[in-house]
């Protein structure tokens, strides 16, 4: 069982290698806001680094939804998503491979060029280690979320909008607790109350959502 | 075998059968259970639709040990290689799936049936875009696995030369 579920991560490795251009989407999201924001609002470092957790959080937030849409696409249109139903393996934890690689394509570029983001918007020192365990522990949720409201939409042409009204709502516990927990860090506060709240959110999920992708991809199927 | 009209519902009575879809009135039922949930049933049917189920950015050789290798089976490339050449794809073994043509695309999702060798094929117009001397190839494949004792629904526009005691008809409307 473990093989097809290591297998299906494999592929769409493998696939998204071979649409590698597709890849860089969300860094260069993460690039374009961290250049463009000091010059459209203030270069002021003080005034940066104060806004820099919530700033880094909607930008990761914002970067996750974008890379959403096209988890199941694909997989629809070319119909081998009536394959997986098929297979002898439980289907939800096929398409857990599937968020998880997803995960790995979007969520790692992201926990890699945060840190360089946080420097480049001035965010004091301390709150950096914070802010990569926040987008190593929230990112997940993102994309096992976003996988549900993917789901939901993915036999929709421009589902797209429809995904973020969807999804959005169900975002924002993740970003109110990441964004608190890297604020809370950047005044000197403790912040594991906040690593709880996301560490027990992504357990939920982890759990819950394969579940809800498999039962909105039958839905969206029939 | 399944035929009628463009619209009548012959992919949805298929998509039933598969379980993609619930049927609005009746049950299907396998060794006298629903078919919905029913673990042994799901691994016993292989479905070729009319999209192909294959990987575009994938090898011809890739879609294959991928697709193996999902149903929890030990790729074994020897094999695989065979039905490749069998299917006629053989000269295209390493090419994306993408570059082939529609007829080689659906070759290869056929070649999937000769992989995954399940008692139950649910085909949807499997010989769309396929040419005369592969569709004799494909005919005997179909021969070959209703001897074996293996059930098969198909629709189709062309007659298939299936014996003819080993056919029941259905005609939608």
């Amino acid at each position: 069982m473990l093989d097809a579920f290591f297998s299906i991560i494999q592929r769409d490795l493998l696939l998204a290698y071979r649409r590698r251009a597709d890849l860089m989407n969300p860094v260069l999201f993460y690039v374009i806001v961290a250049t463009l924001f000091p010059l459209g609002v203030s270069p002021d470092a003080e005034f940066l680094g104060r806004l820099a957790p919530g700033l880094v959080w909607v930008t990761t937030l914002l970067a996750a939804l974008i890379s959403m849409e096209s988890i199941f696409r694909q997989d629809f249109e070319d119909g081998s998503i009536e394959q997986l139903l098929l297979n002898p393996h439980p289907f939800s934890l096929l398409i857990l491979g599937k968020v998880v690689a997803h995960w790995l394509i979007t969520g790692v570029p992201m926990l890699l060029i945060v840190p360089v983001m946080a420097m480049l918007l001035h965010m004091p020192v301390q709150a950096v280690p914070v802010l990569w365990i926040t987008i190593l522990l929230g990112t997940p949720i993102l994309s096992l979320i976003g996988a549900i409201g993917a789901a939901l939409t993915a036999g929709f042409r421009g589902g797209g909008v429809l995904l973020g009204l969807l999804v959005l709502p169900l975002y924002v516990p993740v970003l109110i607790f990441a964004s608190s927990a890297v604020s809370a860090a950047a005044d000197g506060l403790a912040v594991s109350g906040q690593l709880a709240m996301l560490g027990s959110g992504l357990i939920l999920a982890l759990v819950l959502a394969p579940l809800a992708i498999s039962a909105s991809l039958k839905i969206s199927m029939s | 075998m399944v035929k009628g009209s463009n619209g009548s519902g012959k992919t949805s009575l298929l998509r039933i059968i598969c379980g993609f879809s619930q049927p609005a009135a009746g049950r299907v039922t396998w060794c006298s259970e629903p078919i919905y949930g029913h673990e042994n049933y799901r691994q016993q049917v292989s479905y070729v639709g009319h999209q192909s189920g294959v990987k575009p950015d994938l090898t011809v050789l890739e879609n294959l040990v991928f697709m193996q290798r999902l149903a929890g089976e030990n790729s074994k490339e020897p094999e695989i290689k065979e039905i490749v050449r069998a299917a006629g794809l053989f000269g295209q073994r390493n090419m994306m799936t993408g570059k082939l043509s529609a007829g080689q695309r659906r070759r290869l999702a056929l070649a999937k049936l000769m992989l995954q060798q399940r008692t139950i094929w649910v085909l949807d117009e499997p010989l769309t875009a396929l040419d005369k001397e592969f569709i004799g190839r494909f005919e005997q494949v179909l021969k070959d696995h209703l001897e074996n004792e293996g059930i098969l629904v198909v629709t189709t526009h062309r007659e298939l030369k299936i014996p003819e005691h080993r056919v029941k008809r259905i005609g939608l409307s």
